[in-house]
């Protein structure tokens, strides 16, 4: 018989199990700490990308469009952000890229002009002219008018049925409208995406971390079941048909004329140079744009924003022209029931039949009933007060305001 | 009878011929390579366990996130200090280099003497004129 003593085999045995136990926890240990230290890169990339989107927010007046500002944020070497300031239409686009050690995050975020407390509400330029208000018409807020200011007037067997003339303050308007932002048409489609011939997608999603694309056709497009999301423009020479069941987000149309259809529900920014028409219970998600910019050399058309009956527009809508023709002046046209939260900017006239929750700025009124033409006349029409606190509109005017963002961009 | 049992123990010893005699030094070096991976193992843990991050420390990441937050909302840049039961919250406002347009928010985030970490924010100033 033959007596093994194997112990230094079980020592071994246990010391290979210990081994790689202490090897596993150093392991473990260093990829925690790895992880931990990647976490807290990634947290402090966040932050200060974060922190670059409000740089470029409170210094935006002094940024030039697409051109980036480098800097270091908090001195600490390792805080280095790239800031731009573009254009995405009648908005403002701040982007921040921060990088530390190889790594980056960005952030992007669409911008504009918070509503002030001191904003008109109504701004009707002074022609010297007082504006006659009948049937339920209520105007509310600071309110800048001719001098003549306002009176009763009896339209279409209605009387005025208010107590008061305006609810809230009332002065003097001036003989111009507040001036817009200097080159703000020009600027509207001032993007340098990648330009390609619009081939009838109907699906397309574009990141704002990406390029952008702008597509160009050169004849009528008609917008029906497609998902149009992000940084892309389609600009078309002559129109553009936006049919109930497509879905915009975000997105920039350009044409002569557009035109949605009735039951349409999306967010986007529609920019025209003749007509702009919103049929019947249209309803344009916050923030969406319509602008109507009437070239330099005015033609012979009654170029209008319609906004059909029950319609909504949560956002900016503006008539602009270069040359007015004061034979047809430019025109923003609100029918009855419809409604715009956000700001009304026109150059020419407007017919006020619904409601706008928040400013509106025009040269005149005229109302056009089943009898006759008025100038400067409501019906039933209201002005509100009653914006949501932080209301971000386009950047229309001149401002040394800080912009105020209005949404992240993916 | 003791020494009848040993002689049977001697016996079968014998019996077998060949005796290898190294299990007390076996042993010893067991023990020893044993002892010594002990020791290694619980110095490695020790580590491991002190630099691992308590959980008041995600709290408080929590926390501070939840002030800057609030503070955003509130528009209420003020410095400010956070107590808490394991760790305080220091919140120091001032202008971005000067810059009335900006402000810069540092939190500082200590546990007793022990400075955990500190982070830096800017916020634009939609007040400023």
């Amino acid at each position: 018989m033959r007596l093994k003593s194997s112990s230094i085999y079980y020592a071994l045995f246990m010391s290979l199990i210990i081994s790689l136990f202490l090897g596993g926890m150093i392991l473990f240990s260093s990829v925690s700490k790895q992880f931990s230290s990647q976490l807290a890169l990634e947290d402090r990339l966040i932050q200060n990308a974060q922190s670059g989107v409000q740089y470029g927010l409170a210094n935006a007046n002094e940024m030039n469009f697409n051109s980036p500002v480098e800097l270091d944020l908090f001195s600490e070497q390792i805080d280095s952000v790239s800031i731009t300031k573009t254009k995405w239409g009648a908005y403002a686009v701040i982007s921040s890229e921060a990088h530390a050690k190889k790594k980056s995050y960005s952030k992007t975020a669409l911008a504009g002009q918070i509503n002030e407390a001191n904003d008109p509400n109504l701004y009707v330029v002074d022609y010297g002219r007082p504006i006659s208000l009948s049937g339920e018409t209520r105007i509310e807020g600071k309110c800048l008018a001719p001098e003549s200011g306002f009176k009763r007037a009896y339209i279409e067997g209605k009387n005025y049925q208010g107590d008061m003339m305006v609810y809230g303050s009332l002065s003097s308007s001036e003989k111009s409208l507040p001036s817009v932002t200097e080159n703000f048409s020009d600027d509207l489609l001032n993007f340098s995406g990648l330009i390609e011939k619009w081939d009838n997608q109907d699906s397309i999603d574009i990141s704002f971390a990406e390029q952008g694309k702008h597509f160009i056709d050169d004849n009528f497009v008609s917008l029906r079941n497609v998902y149009l999301k992000g940084q892309m423009v389609l600009e078309v020479k002559d129109s553009i048909f936006v049919s109930k069941d497509s879905q915009l987000d975000q997105v920039i149309l350009k044409s002569k004329v557009i035109y949605i259809e009735s039951g349409f529900v999306g967010s986007a920014q529609f920019f025209a140079s003749e007509r702009i028409v919103l049929e019947d219970e249209v309803v344009l998600k916050y923030p969406s744009v319509l602008g109507l910019m009437e070239g330099e050399t005015p033609i012979e058309k009654q170029n209008k924003i319609e906004i059909g009956k029950r319609s909504r527009v949560l956002g900016t809508v503006f008539a602009l022209s270069d040359n007015p023709n004061f034979r047809l002046p430019i025109q923003i046209d609100i029918s009855k029931e419809s409604q715009i939260v956000g700001l009304v900017y026109c150059q020419g006239k407007t017919q006020l039949k619904g409601t706008v929750n928040g400013s509106l700025y025009t040269q005149k009124f005229y109302l056009e009933t089943a009898s006759s033409k008025y100038e400067n006349h409501l019906l039933d029409a209201q002005i509100l007060d009653d914006l949501p606190e932080n209301f971000v509109y386009a950047s229309l005017f001149q401002s040394t305001n800080p912009l105020t963002q209005l949404q992240w961009l993916d | 009878m003791a020494r009848l049992r040993g002689s049977r123990h001697i016996g079968s010893f014998e019996s077998s011929k060949r005796l290898r005699a190294f299990t007390l030094f076996e042993s010893v070096v067991a023990i020893s390579i044993i002892t010594i991976l002990l020791v290694v193992a619980s110095m490695i843990y020790g580590n491991i366990m002190s630099s691992e991050k308590p959980l008041s420390y995600y709290q408080a990441q929590e926390e501070v996130n939840k002030i800057f937050n609030e503070t955003k909302a509130e528009g209420a840049f003020f410095t400010k200090n956070f107590s808490f039961e394991t760790f305080d919250i220091q919140q120091d406002v001032e202008f971005y280099k000067g810059n009335t347009k900006l402000y810069e928010i540092t939190y500082t985030v200590t546990s007793g003497t022990k400075e955990w970490w500190i982070q830096k924010h800017l916020i634009a100033n939609t007040q400023d004129v």
